[in-house]
């Protein structure tokens, strides 16, 4: 482990399936999930967490993560296997600008123009930030 | 309702006395949402060779509507000017009533 990539272990692929087997395995609620832009190694990291309740076998988490291309980045869709995911997908893809396959409904939540450079790209510029002087520099 | 916790993240006070104006917390803080103006005086103190120049601070502001609570203004205060207040309930009309002054951030008071 680098320390700079996501959770440890191996990768969870294919996507779709290897979430599957833990839901399969009571892992079934959804915490978190989301992406982690890499520019210097030209990914896109997806990251999930997902609980298991006490009585589907005893308390216990469990992490996950996968790599995509960020020249062209696709995710196959969780929301069949856990409906929560879909916002979560709907917002990997407008602030990041994944793919998200199998998606029943991947309208923006916040962007009027999803044409726009996906906003959490690290080189995406944010306009009001050039646009605004910095504070710290009056003296 | 329950007890807030005394460690919450509501607001962030100032004690004004305590500021030199020193700008570390308005470079530091990552949202850009700190504004200080001050300017210096000379103070000429007995028995000293030459006057002193002091910064006094003229304004302190903080935009709420920026601010994401991280808390390194906080941490990065050399004096201690600044701390966390559990105080949490200060809605404002508009963007504008959300930059708090000094007079403001001093009501919040010592926690
Ligand atoms: S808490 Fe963070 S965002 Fe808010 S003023 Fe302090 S440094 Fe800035
Ligand atoms: S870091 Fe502390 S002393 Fe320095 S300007 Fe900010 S509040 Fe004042």
């Amino acid at each position: 482990m680098s320390g700079v990539t996501g959770p440890p272990g191996p990768l969870w692929e294919p996507w779709a399936d290897a979430v599957a087997q833990r839901v399969a395995a009571g892992f079934d609620r959804l915490d978190l999930l989301t992406a982690v832009d890499r520019p210097a190694s030209g990914e896109i990291e997806i990251v999930i967490h997902l609980v298991r309740r006490p009585e589907a076998g005893g308390l216990e988490d469990v992490w996950g993560h996968t790599l995509l291309d960020r020249a062209a980045p696709m995710l196959e869709s969780v929301t069949g296997l856990l409906p929560a995911a879909a916002w979560h997908e709907r917002e990997i893809h407008e602030m990041f600008g994944v793919q998200v396959s199998g998606h029943p409904d991947l309208r923006p939540l916040l962007l009027l123009d999803v044409a726009s450079p996906p906003p959490l790209r690290k080189d995406t510029p944010l306009v009001a930030r050039v646009d605004t002087p910095w504070p710290g520099a009056r003296r | 309702m329950s007890e807030i916790p005394h460690q919450a993240r509501g607001a962030i006070a100032l004690d004004a006395a305590a500021c030199t104006s020193c700008m570390l917390c308005v470079k530091e803080c990552p949202d850009w949402c700190i504004h200080i103006e001050s300017h210096n005086e000379e103070v000429s103190e007995p028995g000293a060779r030459r006057p002193r120049s002091v910064a006094v601070l003229d304004s302190f502001t903080i935009d709420w509507g920026l601010c994401m609570y991280c808390g390194i203004c906080v941490e990065v205060c050399p004096f201690d000017a600044l701390h966390w207040v559990p105080e949490h309930d200060y809605p404002a009309p508009d963007a504008q009533g959300l930059r708090h002054g000094i007079a403001r951030l001093e009501e919040f008071g010592p926690s």
